[in-house]
């Protein structure tokens, strides 16, 4: 293969997105240069590169991989379970006997993978399925008691998607096993690379997503929802649900054909009939019957056996959809796919006022802003039935090809000129306030804080701003007074949003704000991102809320605005950390439009961050009270804000000129409209909230801040903050004298500590209830014993991408030395080095699930000439187990786009 | 995966860079101070490019890697958005210029190419004049934290340097 040009191979497999690029940018240069000049260079001949590959910190290999040159344990039994650390980023490798490449577990089979691990309570385990179309994997957890019982394990996430996902209901030393399912009518399919993630980041796993199925989760055992294909109907047998379930060995408890059905399991002996029925005890090739699991907790028995017949049942082809009947209680979680990502929902204690509404559908709010993307799948159905208006009447400003004003407030997007992309400012506003936001399983997108109220679209921004009196035409249509448009609304608003600034004070607006504000309209604005207490207006006018903004730890925002006019604060993020290691920035997540091509993508959501940001919230937790209590008036929002019923408070206790009353708590806040509505209905129910509900220190970070407020009304105090270990401190920073809640710092110190990984736990007690919050830290570069397994280290020609050498060998240390001698520089060849494993040992590496790595790095690989460098080509490889396994984008599959091949002869180290 | 499906695989890609291929043109020089002005042409324009730091910066880009890193760092984590798609530079001929305004407190900033004679010569340097709009003092604007960047195309000419200033003559980046 030396000296060959790579081979450009579209398959199945995801590689770092910017080496890909690279790659491929490589390989078209290899096509073109016949164009280039090749000058005459007397670079010399025979150059010796060095340098060390370490692994990424918290990277191990599973130790029976496919690669028969890889290193063998085999881990294929509890009892020889490999140990690893945590937290880990592992790769691995599974197959069905007779499925795979040909490699060591081709004919044999490596259909199980156990590791043994330590896990603090509420950890995650995920388990990333690099193509799940070859191999359906699933994941056990088993709790290391001594006597593992294969056929009972404590949790199990046997869905059919591309991850599978657990969490550790209490802390303590488990067995985890990857497993290989074989789909008896695909016998070919039975094999992947994976790679196994556990506790690296604080993932919020949003409950019952599209393919999965969790022992743990709430449903009721025996019931299935069933949904057969249209157009497999047999309409000649007319076959009632009756029947059709009675095919399957069910019974048919509700719903009809064409729709879906309430299908139950029937008893024990029903049971194996419906196993024999879908195939479920079929023998498998290699003899080995699909798993029974049998447990003698009968409830137990039967949610497992219904997981069972469920991933049977969405192999058929004449099933459309196969799931658990969910039991759906309070507190309601959104199952909007990217609801895991809007940490600045609970931070403002959101989910519990969910539970109290989510929204009426009479309140509305106005957003005053650059337009809104009526067609965004996340904001459908979300607006008002006056559909808006447009009040920008300069069309340099407007360009949206109609002239003056109109009734149309789509945003045609603000860009100066072709080729470039839209903020799309106002769509990112409305969807915090009421983006479409699902309950019950399912969903797309965001979740929005008041989905069930309804939006008013009013356009006044566009390319460079917008003008005063374009704003004050489109308060006036708000509030149901006469305006430039010549009509208004059958309902004025009930709120109305300004995330917007600019200007002087104007009486002729104070004027306006102080009418509608006596109309009963709650107004709120942005206090605006100079970082200076001069007053900024509209958010300064008397009347209006004026709301600063916080990140992800309570602080002010550096940007935010403060000083006397400030009324409250809200989340409007620091995109710059990820603090919650999330692997998103930590900037306020929602709806926006793409249109840096051809036309507007809509389906496309981004982190923003300004007050402008922390307005909506703000906005959509009035829009709650008032769906909650119809009376609400801007007097009563001002009282409740002002008495600190509705917020934490932050900073000075009490009204302090950066968080003004302090931060919006949302279900304080419909709590207290519930008791306006209903006085004497909302009993006090104190409890102990603490953010963030982890902390995770990696190898950097020496302090973080911890956030303790009482989460509803009523007399709470903390009792006492403990952790459990040396290294660890916890310091009051600003705390209330009498009930000790407030922000508390923690500070680690590694001095003395050997290299590796430490978790501690801090708890906690308070008046009402014990919070524990896991801490994680890890000590040097890389964890205990760990390291990126077998590497495959390629010198690679920049100017045409073909591999000139290769050095192989396992890690010492973590570490591999690698060296490539006779390196020719006499025609002025540039190099790439990459790195990789090649789990499924198909001869390329770096595919999904294998570690790869590039110098300097996979982000910004560097090419290496005659003058540069030649030793101390030091960089790192490990496991890539980011957010692009997990696709949450739209595409429909990952594409590794490039393959690089190793090479057949090996060095040895 | 079969080689029958590899080879096709590869024949379409290399379907895909014919045009690229025919493009090749035997080497030609560089263009001379004597003749006619480098084009500059705007390839991408945004008011979030995901620069962190208030000052400008302008990035001289001479190959495809850069050009690629640049690319990831201007299109920021957009969950959803398709890749960005420019057209092919030729890195013999052309090189690519990344201005960026700095972090900014609102929308309404932007940097734009505007005029026809906006670019001059001189000792090796070149002087690129582009529009540094920013919002006009009274106007009203989003309250969003904004980060204006402006990607250009350049044909290679008599300079090793640029030097970007705004229409009132202020230097704001220079390479």
């Amino acid at each position: 293969m030396s000296g060959k040009s790579n081979s450009v191979v579209p398959r199945s497999g995801v590689i770092c997105p910017v080496l890909k690029h690279v790659l491929l940018l490589v390989s078209l240069l290899g096509i073109l240069s016949g164009c280039f000049d090749k000058s005459g260079d007397s670079s010399p001949k025979g150059a010796t590169l060095s340098g060390t590959v370490s692994s990424a910190a918290g990277s191990v290999a599973d130790s029976d991989i496919n690669d028969p040159n890889a290193p063998y344990t085999a881990n294929n039994t509890p009892d020889q379970a490999q140990s690893i650390p945590n937290p880990v980023m592992l790769g691995g490798y599974v197959n069905v006997a007779g499925t795979g490449y040909t490699g060591r577990s081709r004919s044999s089979g490596d259909r199980m993978d156990f590791f043994s691990i330590s896990l603090a309570a509420n950890q995650s385990i995920t388990l990333n399925i690099a193509d799940h179309t070859t191999g359906d994997l699933d994941l056990y957890l088993y709790k290391d008691d001594g006597s593992i019982d294969l056929d009972n394990p404590d949790n199990m996430s046997r869905g059919t998607g591309k991850t599978e996902t657990l969490t550790v209901a209490e802390a303590g030393n488990y067995i985890i096993e990857v497993y290989a399912f074989n789909d008896p009518d695909n016998p070919n399919d039975g094999y992947s690379n994976y790679a196994l993630v556990v506790g690296q980041s604080a993932q919020n796993t949003a409950a019952h997503t599209t393919g999965r199925l969790v022992l743990t989760d709430p449903f009721v055992p025996g019931e299935i929802i069933v949904r057969f294909r249209g157009d497999n109907l047999n309409s000649k047998s007319n076959q009632t649900p009756t029947t059709r379930a009675a095919s399957l060995g069910l019974r048919a408890k509700a719903g009809a054909n064409n729709r879906a059905m309430l299908l139950g399991l029937g008893d024990l002996q029903a049971r194996q009939a419906s196993f024999r029925t879908l195939g479920i005890t079929a023998k498998q090739k290699d003899a080995d019957p699909l798993r029974q699991f049998r447990s003698t907790d009968p409830e137990k028995q039967l949610k497992m056996d219904t997981l069972q017949v469920i991933k049977a049942l969405r192999k058929r082809n004449d099933v459309l959809y196969a799931g658990p009947n969910y039991i759906y209680q309070a507190q309601l979680e959104p199952t909007d796919p990217y609801y895991k990502f809007q940490w600045h929902y609970p931070l403002i204690n959101l989910p519990g006022a969910w539970d109290v509404s989510t929204g009426a559908a009479n309140v509305i709010v106005a957003v005053i802003d650059s337009g809104v993307l009526l067609n965004h799948p996340d904001l459908l159905g979300q607006f008002s039935t006056d559909g808006g208006y447009d009040f920008i009447r300069d069309n340099a400003i407007s360009q949206d090809g109609e002239p003056g004003i109109d009734n149309n407030p789509d945003d045609p997007g603000d860009k100066a000129a072709p080729g470039g992309r839209s903020s799309f400012h106002g769509t990112h506003v409305a969807g915090t306030i009421a983006a479409a936001t699902s309950f019950g399983g399912g969903g797309i997108g965001v979740a929005g804080v008041a989905p069930g109220v309804k939006i008013m679209p009013l356009r006044v921004l566009g390319v460079g701003g917008g003008t005063g009196y374009d704003i004050f035409q489109a308060i006036r249509y708000a509030a149901g007074l006469s305006n430039d448009s010549g009509t208004v609304p059958a309902q004025k608003a009930d709120v109305i949003n300004l995330s917007l600034g600019g200007g002087p004070f104007i009486q002729e607006m104070q004027d306006l704000i102080t009418q509608i504000r006596n109309d009963g309209m709650v107004i709120v604005a942005a206090a605006g991102n100079s970082r200076t207490s001069t007053p900024a207006y509209p958010a300064s006018y008397d009347g209006v809320i004026s709301v600063s903004a916080v990140d992800i730890n309570k602080q002010l925002a550096g940007y935010s605005n403060f000083g006397s006019a400030i009324d409250v604060t809200a989340p409007g993020g620091n995109a710059a950390r990820d603090i919650n290691g999330d692997g998103r920035p930590d900037g306020v997540l929602s709806t926006i439009g793409d249109d840096s091509g051809n036309g507007i993508k809509l389906d496309v959501y981004s982190e923003y961050q300004g007050t402008s940001m922390a307005a909506p919230h703000m906005a959509g937790v009035v829009a709650l009270m008032k769906s909650v209590y119809s009376n609400l008036t801007p007097a009563t929002v001002d009282s409740l804000l002002s008495s600190g019923k509705i917020v934490q408070d932050l900073g000075t206790p009490g009204w302090d000129n950066q968080f003004g009353h302090g931060l919006i708590d949302a279900r304080k806040a419909v709590d207290e409209a519930a008791l306006l509505e209903s006085p004497g209905s909302n009993p006090d129910t104190p409890f102990l909230n603490v953010s963030p509900s982890s902390l995770n220190f990696g190898n950097n970070e020496t302090s973080l801040s911890l956030s303790m407020v009482n989460g509803d009304s009523g007399e709470l105090t903390v009792t006492s903050v403990n952790d459990d270990a040396t290294w660890l401190t916890v310091t009051a920073n600003a705390v209330d004298a009498t009930t000790q809640l407030g922000s508390y710092q923690i500070t680690v110190d590694r001095t003395g500590l050997a290299t590796g990984t430490y978790t501690a736990n801090i708890t906690i007690v308070s008046s009402a209830n014990t919070v524990t919050v896991p801490v994680i830290q890890q000590v040097g570069g890389a964890g205990i014993s760990t390291d990126a397994g077998y590497q495959y280290v390629l010198l690679l020609n920049a100017d045409n991408g073909s591999s000139v050498q290769q050095w192989a060998g396992r890690a010492q240390n973590g570490n591999y030395n690698f060296q490539f001698n006779n390196v020719d520089f006499s025609a002025g060849q540039n190099y790439l080095i990459i790195t990789g494993t090649d789990q499924n040992n198909d001869n390329i590496i770096c595919d999904a699930g294998e570690a790869c790595g590039a110098y300097i790095t996979q982000i910004q690989p560097k090419t290496i000439a005659a003058d540069d460098t030649h030793s101390g080509l030091d960089f790192t490889t490990g496991f890539n187990v980011g957010l692009q396994n997990q696709s949450l984008s739209t595409t429909a599959g990952p594409l590794r786009g490039i393959a690089i091949r190793r090479l057949p002869d090996k060095q040895t180290p | 995966m079969s080689n029958n499906i590899r080879f096709t695989a590869t024949i379409a890609c290399a379907l895909l860079l014919l045009p690229l291929v025919a493009a090749c043109q035997p080497k030609t020089h560089h263009l001379q101070q004597q003749d006619k002005l480098p084009a500059v042409e705007a390839l991408y324009a945004s008011q979030q490019c995901g620069r962190s730091q208030s000052t400008p910066s302008l990035t001289w880009i001479d190959n495809a890697q850069q050009l690629e890193t640049s690319i990831k760092q201007i299109q920021g984590t957009i969950l959803g958005s398709k890749p960005l798609t420019l057209p092919e530079l030729d890195f013999q001929h052309d090189i690519a210029l990344l201005v960026e305004m700095g972090q900014r407190p609102t929308l309404g900033y932007q940097i734009a190419l505007n005029r026809t004679d906006n670019l001059h010569i001189t000792q090796g340097q070149a002087h690129l004049t582009l529009d540094w709009i920013q919002p006009p003092a009274d106007a009203m604007v989003a309250q969003m934290i904004s980060s204006p960047c402006l990607l250009l195309k350049l044909k290679r000419g008599d300079y090793t340097s640029v030097q970007i200033r705004d229409r009132q003559g202020t230097i704001k980046a220079g390479s």
